[in-house]
This record gives C-alpha cells, structure tokens and sequence, in this order.
C-alpha cells in the first residue's frame, strides 16, 4: 500500500502502531482543544488498527495471551488483546489529566467534559469497529465479561477514575443546584439534566451491554436525591405550617407540589418519579396529616367549600387521609342532622300548643308535621349532598359516608325515636306524609313527582320498609273507604314510582284493594236497581272488601243492631252479592264507614241539617226516630255495641249538644240521668261532622298495626329459611342467622330473638331438624 | 445531491452518492460521526481515504455498492437467514473474476465492512471448496503442506466421526 | 376458472411435460481462473472463519488435511457447533450452515469416546439418532456424562432425545452455557436428599426448556437445579408437562368449565392446577422477572395462575409466547371475574412478536378479544377449539367474525399457522378452516409462510384464490386430510423407497405453484415439495427444518448474543 502523507505503521509492530494511533486518538478525545477530526485521521487510525488485528505473522507468538484464564486452549487467537491493554491505559490517563479550569465550578467542567467525552467514545468505537467485530465479540462469548467494546470500555474507565472519585462533590454541587432551584432562583436545569443522565450512561451491566442499567443512578443519585428533598420539603412545611394555618398552607401545597414534580421531571428518570411523588406527599401532607384533619372539621361547619375540596385533592392520593375524612364527614353528619331534628322537635312542641293543624293527629307524644319532618330529612341529605359534588367530587368513599349516615338519621332521631328503645317511627311518618298529599282535603301545592322523589329518597333509608307499606295501605285503605283520594291517577302514579322499593305481595294486595272499590261500584249499581228509588236510605254505597288483602278486622265489640228499616237493604245487598259469588262470606265492618243524615232539626225555613255520622251514631240517631228519651242502658241496649264503643260514639252528640244529659253528670253512663235529643238543633253549619271527634280509635289502630307487622315478619322469616334451607339442605346455626338477616336487611331490620323463634316454630312443625354439631337439615 | 470522494489508496478519486457509500457501516458511521449535516445543501464534497483498497478493487466493491444501493438488506443480526440464501445471480456474475480479485474484494468488503458483500464473496470462495481433495485444495488455494503423510492420516482418523456420509 | 384438485399426473395417460418437471439440474460448479500465487492462508483469520462457515464439513475436513494452519483453523470450526441428527444428509441445503452434523451412532460414539477438550465444542445438540440408541446402556450413558465433563466451553446444549439423565450433568464443573433445551428423563419419585444433584451452577443461563416433567414436585427440583445461582436472571423459559404432541383431555371439557364442582377433592390432586404456582413461587422472584420469551404446554391455567403471571413477569417484554394445550379452569369465583386468564394478559403484551396459541376454554371465547388487543404480530399459530360446553355459551358466527376481526389488526404478519378443531368425548378432530376465513387472509400481505387446511374442491378452489394475493408466500403447509385431493385407489403401489405418496399428490402442488410462482416449498399431506426454476421437486428429510419454517416453535428464536 503506497504511502499518504503520514506513513502508515508496519502492521505487526505493536509500538509502531500505537504510537501512530496515540496522536489519533488525542484528537479524537478532544485532548487537542477542540480541532475537528479529519476524515484522514479516522481512516488512518482505523486502517492502522485493522493491519494490526489481521496480521497473521504474529498469531504463533501469542498463544500465551490466551491462557489469561489458565484455560488450555492453543487454537487460533484473534489478535486485539494488546491494544486493547494499552487503549485502556491511555483511556485511563487521560480521564485522570482532566482538570477544571481556574474558577470554573466543577459540576461546569465535569458536564462539558463529559459530553465532550461521549462524542469522542462514540467516534472511538467506530475507529476501533474492526476490534468490537470480531476480537471482543471473541473474548465476551468466551466468557471473558471484562472486555467490553470500546464504547463501554471508555465509560468505565470515565466511572473508575474521574466520575467516582469525585462522587461525593458531584452529587453535592447538583444538590446544591437543585435546592436554589426549590428557592426560586434560576439555575441551568441543563447542567443536573445532563449530570443525572450520566449517571444512567455509566451504569452497565457487565452481563449484558445493550441494556440499560440504573444501578449507578439509583445507588449514587436516587436514594440521596429522595433524603434531601424530604428534608427540604420537611423544613419548609414545618415552618410554613407553624407561621400560617392550615388553610393557606394547603394552598400552598396546591402550587408547591407540581411545581416540584414538574421540575424534578426534566430530570429524573421514570423510576424515580413514583419515588418522588410518594414521598412528597408523605412529608408535606401526611406527616402533617393530623393538624389538616383538625381543620377539617371547623371547615365543615363553616361550609369552607373551597378549602374542603382543597384538602380532599391533596389526600386524593392517600387512602388513609381520605378515609378518615370519610369517616369524620359521616359523623359530622349525624350529629347535625341530629341537632336540627332536635331543633324541629322542639319548636313543634312550642307550637303545639297553639296548633289547630286539623292534618295533624293529636299523638300523646309529639304532634310534628309529618311533612315537616320528611322535609327537615331531606334538606339534610339535600345539602350534604352538594358538599359532596362541591367538595368531594363525588368521591365514592364520602358517597358511603353520606349513605351511613342518612341511614343512621332517618331511622334515629330525636324526633322518630322519642325514647330509646321504642321502634323507629320514621316509616309511620313517612306515609302519613304520602297519605297527607293524597288526601281530598289538602292544601297542598307539592307536584307528584316531587313527592314521589321524596319518598323514594327517605324510602332508601328507611330500615324498616315493611312498616312503612304496612302503614301506608292502611293509610290508603281509610283513603278509599272514606273516599277521600285526591285522584285515583295520582295514587297509581305514586305507587308506580315506589315499585321498586315494594315487594310484589305489596303490589298486589293494592291492587286487589283498587279492584275491589271497583266492583263494589259495580255492585253499588246493581243494588240500586233492586232496591228501588222509594228506599229508605237515599245512596247506599256497599264497599266489599277481601279480608286479606284489607287491613281491616272485624272487631267484635262492634256487633251492631241494625233496626228493620235499613235491614231489609242490607239484605239486597247480601242477596246480590251471594247471587254472584257464592262461596264467599260477608262480615259487616260497622267500625267504618260514613252516613249522612237529613236531621229535620233545623228552625223553621231553614233547611234541614246534614250529619255526618258513624254507623254507631246513626243507630242512636234512629232511635231516637221513635222516642226522644232514653236511659243510657236503654238506648245502649237498643244499639248493641260494646259499651266503651258506645260511650265514645254517643259523647260527640253530648259534647255538641245534640244530646242533652238530664241532669248533666260527670259520667255518661249514669243510670240516673237520660239523654234527650233536642227539638232544634244550633250551629253555624248545614252539615255538622260527628265523626271526627271520636277517640278511641288510635291506640287500638296501633296494636293492630303492629300485630299485623309482626305477624307478617314472622312468616316471611320462616319462608325465608325455608327457602334457604332448601337449597343448602344443612345450615350451621350461625351461618343461618346470618343469611336470614342478609335477606331481610331489604326490608327490616330483623331481631336475632325473632329469627330463633321462627326456627324453633319451623322445628316444631318439622320443616327442619336439628342435627348434631349445632346445625340444621332440611326435611322434605 | 450532495457527494462524497472515496480516494483509493493509490491516490483515485471516486465520487459516489451517500446513499451508495453508506453500504459501507465505516463510512456511514464516519459521515455520522464526523459530518452529520452532510447532504443538507451542503456544498463541500467530503474526502474519505481508505488506504487499503487499490482502485481497481474499490471500483468494484462501488460498482456493487451502486447496484444495491435502493435494497434493503433485511436480518441484518440474524446469522441463519445470512448463512441460508443462496447466491444471487446478479452477484454472481458479478464475482466472475480472477481468483485474486475475488480475495481482495472479499478483503475490501471485510475492511469497509460492507456485510452483504462480504457473505456473497465468502460463499463463492466457500463453492470453490467443495467437492476437492486435500491435495487440489493445496493446489488451488497456494497452501504450502506442512504435514508428513503421517500427520495428515492422523488429523483424518480423529476427526473421522465428522465425516458425513 | 375450476382447477381439479383429483387428477395425478406423471403416468401413461397424462405424462408430465416438460414444463412440469421433478427433476433438477444439477449446480454449475464454480471454477475460477487462477492469478498469482494469493494464498488462503493470506487472508485474515476472520475471513477464513466465515468462508469456513459456508463450507459443508466434508469439504472442511479435507482442507484441514493441507496445513497445519489451515488444520487449526478448521478443527475450530468443526468443534464449534455439532448437531446429532440422523436424517441430516449433504444433499439438503436446509440444514444450519457452520453446524457439524453426526448422523451415525457409530461416529456419536466415537465422539464420545474421542473427544480430547483440545478445541472447544460450543454448541451441543443431539436432535435425533434412531432407535439403537439404548437409554439403559449403562456404558453409554458413562460415555456421555464423562464427555459433558470436558465440554468447558459449552454455551448451548440441546438434548430432543429421550434419554437424557440429569446425571449426565454431574460431573460438568466448568462451562458457560447459557442455553440448556433438554428432554430430560426423571422418575417421579422424589428424590431422597434434598440437596441438588448437579455440582455445577448456571450463572449464565438465559435460556432453560425442560420437558417431560412428571410431577410438579420434580418440576420444582428440576428448577432448583439449574436456577440456584444468585445471579441467574432468564431471558427464555420452556416448560412442557408432556413430551407427545397429542393433546390430553384430561379434564374433560365439562369438568373444566365447573372444576371445583364436577371434580371431588380426591380427584382434584391429581389435576395438577398448581402448575404455574409450581413455576414461579418456588423460584426467587427476579429469576424470571426479565423473561422475554415464554413457553408453557400441556397445563391448567385458572384467571388466579394469569396474577401470578403478571407479578412475576415483566409481561410487557415478552416478545415471544407460546401457550401450547394450555386449558383454563373455571371455579365458583371465577364466574364473577370480568376477565379470565387471557384477558389479563393480553393488554400488557405490547411487545409481543411470535404467539402460539393452543387453547381451551369453556365458558367463553376469549381469543378474539386478546388478538386484538396484543401487539401487531409477525408470527401467529393458532389453534382454534371448540367443545359442547363452550358452544353452548357463545355464538359460533359471531366467535368467528370476532377472530377475523382480531386477525385484521395483524397485517404485517409474516408467518400464519391456522388450525380448527373439534373436541368430542373421545376425539379431538381437525376441522377444516371456514370458508371465510380463507378469503380474509389476503389482507396479510406480507405473508411469507402458511400453514392451513384445506378442505373439499370448494375451499381449495378458494386456497388457489388466496394464493395468487398473497406475492411474498414462500412457504405453505397444506396439511388436511383431503389435502391430495380425492384418495386415488388406482394408485395404491407398494414399494418401498419410490416417491409414491409424493407422486399421489404432486398434482395439487403443480396447481399451487402456477397459483403463486414464488412459492418456494409446499407440503401437501406430509410430502415436502421444493420449486425451483420452474421444477418441482420432491424432498426428504427437511422435515424439521420445515416445521420450524411453518409453525411458532421454540427453536427459531433463540436469544440474541450481545
């Protein structure tokens, strides 16, 4: 090969090459100022490296090279090996010479040298690309991990002999830099950038060399990194916290914290960032966790909305801060929602006295508006469930929170549990409430769907469901009887919107209510004709009920006496209706119903009175038809009822002067006074109401409705086992406890003593029996 | 369209596309290393040396170069698909040259590291082995027996076990 | 244009024209003119290395016999990587270039016996030798074990034959493998100490397949002994409970689909549903935690084993996967699981290239949805399965459609291995593919090999059809049972030694090649074909090599050297 201007070495001579290489090199390296590297350069170096490797004149000297393991093998060797030592040596001294310049902070040097230093291995490794090619790839597959292509072997000498040398100053000075960062000065972010980035560079995993190795990152820069910011972010939050509150430290927080995260990105690697986030926000919010929750509370009664939601965004990220939030949002709850019930329980007391609230029933207890009361609940709901959006953003832990507590309040309060240990009266209240909009006679403006809403809502959280629709058809039953429904579109609507919360038993029986007012119309119709228009009884409207589907019971102390002349109807009416259906039984409910009576008792030109009256009360009246006096035990006898009945049916006419007591007497059953209708009756009114002011009725009305909600626990507890009994066939009593109590939470809230009683009675009618080991088997 | 000037070592000048001179990994990567933004108006033309290759080798090795120099040469890592295709007509007629030049431009291929052509030169020479006794091998190849009758019988009757048959 | 599939060629009736040829020139023999006196020796010692690679080893050992020189570097070749497999011969091209093959017992032996260390064997594969080779020959396993013991260079080795003992490995103090694909013999009795057997450990190891496996006990001490090193860290992970292809049925498909009910406990034990726990809870977590390629077979699966999967692995590096008669169980809880075990994986294998898929399930069809959700693929073979159980839960039309809209998203696929079958109480039949099927596989225009079934004239009429789309199609395996065509009863010769079953069938691969004239290989019902210049021809012996080309197997990604 013909000589260039620089004579090219004699290819088997070490030296020779090596120092034609050396100068090379230095430019390479960048070790002459900064002189471009020729492409004359490049080629000589590498062609020069590329004679010495395939030179095969000195393959037979050096077979020695290759027993560096003490492995015998005396094969062909790949020259490389002494270029390679000596390469590494230079690469070692010049990493060593590197030395800042006067006044030139050592982070400065270390970054320009470095970058200098990479372009220059990468040109390295391609000069010496004929070494990588074959005699590396060699020595590394014959497991010698030591020898690393020429790339790497740069890096690790730069790691050896300048980068971990002088570790400690390096990671000190980037500190140093980053905490003036923190500080709101301005730094050259290039400089940590590209001095982390190193870091990443230098670490190689002498295993395999295509993958990147973080070992040096996370050793030398990671973990201090993480100390150093949690000891700044610790000062600072301590002392911020103790200067300002907590309010404007949260705010703070807001803005410190992706700041930091947006900085520390530019240059941190992807492992690191996790790092960095868990731990501020362990050192800014949960260590000061407890003081935030302080505050927290205080920010609840004020409605500090936008600090609230502050303070959730910050915990967002911390299930336990959120939890406890959750958990004291609930209890917040309860004890306003307590407070204000309390506050309605007591300014209805207040007014009660003043009260004529015909739409109120005067309860031994505590008349509130039953209106007033669902409403106070949902206000309650209404507002904690704004802060919920405002605040929480509909977190679904804090929606639990809302939840427990509502069905904590609505079933426990000062209102619905006046006493302990007296059942919850919410449900009672909640359909009187329904029943206070359906009926004829309200004022009220409430839209359909807003009730229904409403109801649905309280409907939720009401325990005891069963109560509720228990009361309700009663409620619903007096509705129709009475005929003082609203509409009946308006009553199937509301229903409609309660189906889901009804079981279907519920759904049916009320139809089967509607259905019947229908037919007994139909009947009403039939009865007329048959009984003509020259009766007796003006409009006679029989309403036929099925005993099973009605709560209503045939009372024994109301065996009236039904004088001949309303008789001989009441006997049509019998007829026809046994015409039709024959198999069925007819009791007459006389504790129901309504009569109007034409009372020709009015002065002289003026029209006759029209009484409104119970079946009771008209007996009495139309005894009166024949005489005008009677004795008590007289006219009682003639009526028939029980003689409490009696007394507080006959009261209203005494009390309204219908009726006189001669001589007036504390007790209405004195033998000695008689009771006198009197010639001309005054009031005000054409129709006078004597219904309404008979008493008795409440109490008695209470213990069948509870008898009845009793009852009907107690069969759907034993269909319920039964019903789990069959599929499982073998129950461990406890575990048979716990599924009834899981299948009646949709509809009350069972009592371990009446599940019991329900086994004890399934056990006894030998649906079940008891097997050893305290559980229970089916029995077909 | 920018050129570089491949100068042989016997002082030709060559001036080639970078597309053609970069089938050569050296002088793609020295272009990389040393002029990034060549080909970007650029007007100076970048001298490249390659002290190794006569001219007449190195207008060969181009002419291949030009040839291939649209074709993606795909499994670049993968040893199997290298070593398993066949050779392909073009390259062959290509290498109908003299046993010496065949060498040197296998040489060139090597030292430029122009890896295509290096695997078809070493194919060709590999097809002039087969099917040869030791002694044409000796014969064709310039290889001077350093081996006693005896040696060569032994070297044969260790190895017996790789003879396929 | 109807093609007939049913009508063979090459005798009286219809002789073969020229055209149509079954035999092939031989090679034009190079032959240079000489100049100067260049010697081989001359050139550099890598350059001689890589010609020596292309050389055949005959021609190799001759050229060792010329100089001592030229004997150093040629040994070194010969050494370097040696393949034991019987139906290698010099005439097939197909075989790994730079290998040394042995294809006589009678030369194994002798390599056994005198091998001397003096050059370093570096790959070691024994793939197949015929039935003389008596596992119980105490003598030979002597040989082996003692011949292992120099091996102190080995980087691969690979042992496809029964008949490998972990005692062969005792006595290997110092090497450097880094690969180890062994069908390796174990009794299923545990072993008595609880100590390893293998003196040695595999700091390098990167990549480890182990088949049989007959107990999940002895899988965890199998692992033991070749993962106890510290720094072991795995790139390849193989594992196959069974050596035969046939897949097992045990449970049947309706056990699967309610395993904790159907099964009683006695049973259950025996099902071996701990497999993946085996696998990766008794290893140390990092062993496995920079795994790129994955191979389980003959395995029960549940949506739990997919958690264990993902905690242990790095799923999004995995580029190569093979689930092989893998079966997943259903229990109570897992009815309530949105996602069973694929769906688990599937959005996490961003990086996958090869799939193998060989699946059953039970309550549902969850392949669809994973295809579309894993990485654009270069290789896919599926096995498509179907049973009563799961058709009673799924729509078969709609399943269907679901799949070719999942194989739309692969379009770079360069390698399609499809096979549909039907599971029965006693049978696992092969189906053919549905006609649609067929039609949208022209999307995949980089398709350079496929392995499909065709069925009646109907679909092979639409085979034809798919073959002319498909220009970069190399390779096809045409592997169903009507593949020839109509069994041709006039045909039925018996003698041995002539290419009769080729001859049966080389008319359909005449129709496939005018189809595509770049096919390269077909196989038709087992018979390999190779077309070159215009001749077709009949080959044997490549069938290994051609299986690896057509189907995902472990063998053709082997991990990369640095």
């Amino acid at each position: 090969m013909s000589a260039p201007p620089q004579a090219l070495p004699i290819a088997g001579d070490l030296d020779a090459t090596w120092n034609f290489i050396k100068p090379g090199l230095e430019f390479i390296l960048g070790a002459q100022g900064d002189q471009g590297v020729t492409s004359k350069i490049y080629m000589n170096c590498y062609t020069a490296v590329y004679n010495y490797c395939t030179n095969k004149t000195r393959s037979s000297t050096l077979s020695q090279t290759s027993t560096r393991m003490g492995l015998e093998k005396t094969t062909y060797t790949l020259t490389g090996g002494e270029i390679y030592g000596k390469l590494e040596d230079y690469l070692k001294e010049y990493v060593q010479s590197l030395h800042p310049e006067n006044n030139e902070p050592f982070l400065e040097f270390y970054v320009r040298k470095w970058k200098r230093f990479t372009i220059g291995a990468r040109y390295l490794n391609n000069v010496f690309d004929y070494m990588n090619r074959y005699w590396v790839l060699k020595e590394r597959s014959d497991g010698h991990r030591n020898i690393f292509d020429i790339n790497n072997l740069a890096l690790v000498q730069w790691k050896n002999h300048l980068f971990t040398p002088n570790l400690d100053r390096i990671r000190a000075e980037i500190f140093g830099l980053i905490e003036r960062q923190r500080n709101n000065e301005i730094v050259d972010t290039n400089i940590i950038s590209v001095a982390v980035k190193s870091m990443v560079y230098l670490g190689l995993d002498v295993n395999d060399l295509k993958k990147p190795n973080l070992l040096v990152y996370a050793t030398c820069f990671e973990t201090q990194f993480i100390e150093v910011t949690a000891e700044y972010y610790r000062k600072e939050s301590q002392s911020f916290l103790s200067q300002h509150g907590v309010k404007d430290y949260m705010i703070k927080c807001e803005k410190r914290l992706p700041e930091e995260i947006i900085r520390a990105n530019n240059y941190l690697e992807e492992r690191s960032r996790k790092l960095l986030h868990i731990t501020l926000r362990k050192v800014l919010i949960e260590d000061h966790a407890q003081e935030m929750y302080d505050q927290y509370l205080k920010l609840l009664e004020e409605n500090g909305t936008e600090h609230i939601h502050r303070m959730f965004v910050l915990f967002a990220d911390l299930p336990e801060g959120l939890d406890t939030l959750a958990a004291r949002l609930e209890s917040h709850i309860k004890i306003e929602a307590a407070k204000e019930l309390e506050e309605l329980k007591l300014s209805t007391e207040s007014l009660e006295a003043s009260s004529e609230d015909k739409t109120a029933r005067k309860r031994p207890q505590v008349a509130v508006n039953p209106k007033a009361y669902i409403y106070a609940l949902v206000n309650i709901y209404d507002k904690f469930s704004r802060v919920l959006v405002d605040c929480f953003n509909r977190d679904p832990r804090f929606i639990k929170s809302l939840d427990a507590a509502c069905k904590h309040f609505f079933n426990i309060n000062a209102i619905a549990v006046p006493t302990p240990k007296s059942a919850s009266k919410t449900p009672e209240l909640l359909a009187r409430y329904a029943d206070a909009f359906l009926k004829a006679t309200t004022k009220e403006v409430e839209t359909e769907t807003h009730v229904a809403d409403n109801l649905k809502l309280v409907l939720r959280y009401v325990e005891n469901k069963d109560e509720f629709e228990n009361h309700y058809r009663r409620l619903l039953a007096k509705r129709l009887i009475n005929g003082n429904t609203r509409s009946d579109e308006l009553e199937e609507g509301i229903l409609q919107k309660l189906q889901d919360k009804n079981s279907l038993e519920y759904t049916s029986k009320i139809t089967k209510m509607f259905e019947d007012m229908k037919s007994s119309e139909t009947l009403k119709q039939r009865v007329k004709e048959v009984i003509g228009p020259n009766s007796v009884v003006g409009d006679f409207n029989p309403l036929i009920l099925a005993s099973s589907m009605w709560p209503f019971v045939h009372n024994e102390e109301y065996t009236l006496n039904i004088p001949p002349e309303l008789q001989s109807t009441l006997n049509s009416v019998e007829a026809e209706y046994t015409n039709s259906h024959s198999e069925r039984n007819l009791q007459w409910l006389w504790n129901h119903g309504k009569n109007e009576v034409k009372a020709n008792l009015a002065r002289k030109g003026k029209p006759p009175f029209i009484f409104t009256v119970s079946n009771v009360q008209l007996m009495i009246l139309l005894a009166f038809n024949k005489s005008s006096t009677y004795s008590f035990g007289a006219l009682h006898q003639i009526v028939g009822v029980a003689q409490n009945v009696f007394e507080a049916h006959l009261l209203p006419f005494v009390k309204f002067k219908l009726i006189e007591q001669d001589p007036p007497s504390q007790s209405l059953s004195d033998p000695n006074s008689s009771l006198t209708i009197v010639n001309e009756y005054k009031s005000k009114k054409l129709k006078v109401n004597f219904v309404s002011s008979i008493k008795n009725e409440q109490k008695q009305e209470e213990d069948e409705t509870s008898k009845e909600i009793e009852e009907s626990r107690k069969n759907y507890l034993t269909a319920s086992i039964v019903r789990i009994m069959k599929a499982r066939k073998t129950r461990q009593h406890n575990e048979l406890i716990n599924e009834v109590l899981l299948q009646a939470q949709s509809r009350f809230k069972a009592k371990l003593i009446d599940i019991k009683r329900a086994i004890e009675y399934l056990v006894e009618k030998e649906y079940l029996a008891r097997v050893e080991g305290g559980s229970y088997e089916y029995l077909a | 369209m920018t050129k570089v000037i491949i100068i042989s070592s016997d002082d030709e000048r060559f001036p080639v596309d970078i597309e053609t001179a970069s089938k050569s990994l050296l002088i793609k990567n020295m272009i990389a290393d040393l002029k990034p933004d060549l080909g970007d108006g650029d007007d100076e033309d970048f001298e490249i040396p390659t002290p190794n290759v006569r001219a007449n080798v190195l207008s060969k090795v181009l002419e291949w170069c030009e040839h291939y120099k649209n074709t993606v040469f795909s499994d670049e890592d993968d040893e199997d698909a290298r070593k398993s295709g066949g050779i392909d007509s073009w390259d062959r007629n290509f290498l109908k040259v003299d046993q010496e030049m065949l060498y040197e431009i296998t040489l060139a291929a090597n030292y430029l590291n122009i890896r295509q052509l290096l695997d078809t030169g070493c194919k060709i020479i590999a097809e002039m082995i087969k099917h040869k006794s030791p002694e044409e091998l000796r014969k064709t190849f310039n290889i001077v027996n350093d081996f006693s009758p005896e040696e060569e019988a032994a070297i044969r009757k260790e190895n017996e076990w790789a003879e396929d048959r | 244009m109807l093609l007939n599939f049913n009508a063979p060629v090459g005798y009286s009736k219809k002789p073969l024209n020229s055209a149509l040829s079954t035999i092939k020139t031989p090679e034009s023999w190079v032959e240079l003119p000489k100049s100067g006196a260049f010697s081989l020796e001359q050139l550099p010692t890598d350059v001689v290395l890589l010609i020596l690679r292309f050389t055949g080893q005959l021609d190799v050992l001759n050229l060792a016999c010329t100089s001592s020189t030229m004997a150093n570097l040629c040994l070194c070749r010969i050494h370097d990587t040696i393949i034991v497999d019987s139906s290698y011969t010099p005439f097939n091209k197909e075989h790994s270039l730079g290998a040394t093959y042995v294809n006589l017992l009678f030369y194994f032996k002798k390599l056994l016996r005198t091998y001397n260390g003096k050059y370093a064997i570096r790959k070691f594969s024994v793939v197949d030798l015929p039935d003389l080779f008596n596992v119980y020959d105490a003598e030979l396993n002597n040989l082996i074990k003692l011949f292992l013991a120099r091996l102190n260079h080995l980087n691969e080795l690979v042992w496809l034959l029964d008949g490998f003992r972990l005692e062969h490995l005792m006595q290997l103090s110092e090497h450097n493998l880094s690969r180890i694909d062994v069908k390796v013999y174990t009794s299923s009795h545990p072993s008595e100490t609880k100590r390893r057997i293998l003196k040695a450990d595999f700091p390098d190891l990167k990549a480890l397949s182990l088949s049989p496996i007959p107990t999940l006990r002895k899988l965890a001490e199998l692992l033991k002994e070749f993962l106890s090193s510290h720094s072991t860290k795995l790139d390849a992970l193989a594992l196959s409970r069974y050596n035969s292809k046939l897949a097992s049925f045990v449970p049947t498909a309706e056990e699967l689909s309610s395993l904790d009910e159907s099964v009683d406990t006695t049973h259950r034990a025996d099902l071996e549903t701990d497999s993946l726990t085996t696998i990766f809870e008794t290893m140390r977590p990092d062993v496995y935690g920079s795994l790129t390629q994955l191979t389980l077979e003959h395995m029960l699966v549940s949506f739990k084993d997919a958690e264990l999967l993902r905690a242990s692995v790095n799923m999004t590096q995995i580029s190569l996967l093979r689930l092989s008669n893998i079966s997943e169980y259903e229990i109570e809880e897992s009815r309530l699981q949105e996602h069973g075990f694929l769906g688990r994986l599937g959005p996490l294998l961003v990086k996958l290239e090869h799939l193998q898929l060989d699946f059953r399930e039970t309550q549902r069809d969850t392949i669809g949805p994973f295809l579309r959700c894993v990485n654009s693929l270069s290789s896919l073979d599926l096995v498509v399965r179907m049973n009563e159980v799961k058709k009673s839960h799924i729509n078969l039309e709609a399943v269907y459609l679901q799949y070719i809209a999942a194989l739309q998203k692969h379009s770079f696929l360069r390698k399609l291995s499809l096979e549909f079958r039907e599971e029965s109480q006693n049978c696992d039949a092969v189906e053919n593919a549905p006609l649609h099927f067929i039609d949208n596989l022209k999307c995949f225009s980089q398709l350079s090999s496929l392995r499909i079934s065709s069925g009646n004239e109907h679909h092979k009429q639409r085979l034809v059809d798919l073959l002319r789309h498909l220009s970069k199609l190399r390779v096809l395996d045409d592997y169903g049972t009507h593949a020839g065509g109509a069994p041709n009863l006039g045909l039925g010769m018996v003698h041995p030694n002539v290419f009769d079953e080729w001859f049966k069938v080389q008319h359909v691969a005449f129709l496939y090649q005018q189809a595509q004239c770049q096919l390269q290989y077909v196989r038709i019902k087992k018979r390999i074909f190779e077309f070159e210049d215009g001749t077709v021809n009949p080959r044997v012996g490549i069938d290994r090599w051609f299986e690896n080309r057509v189907r995902v197997l472990n063998n053709n990604c082997v991990p990369k050297g640095e």
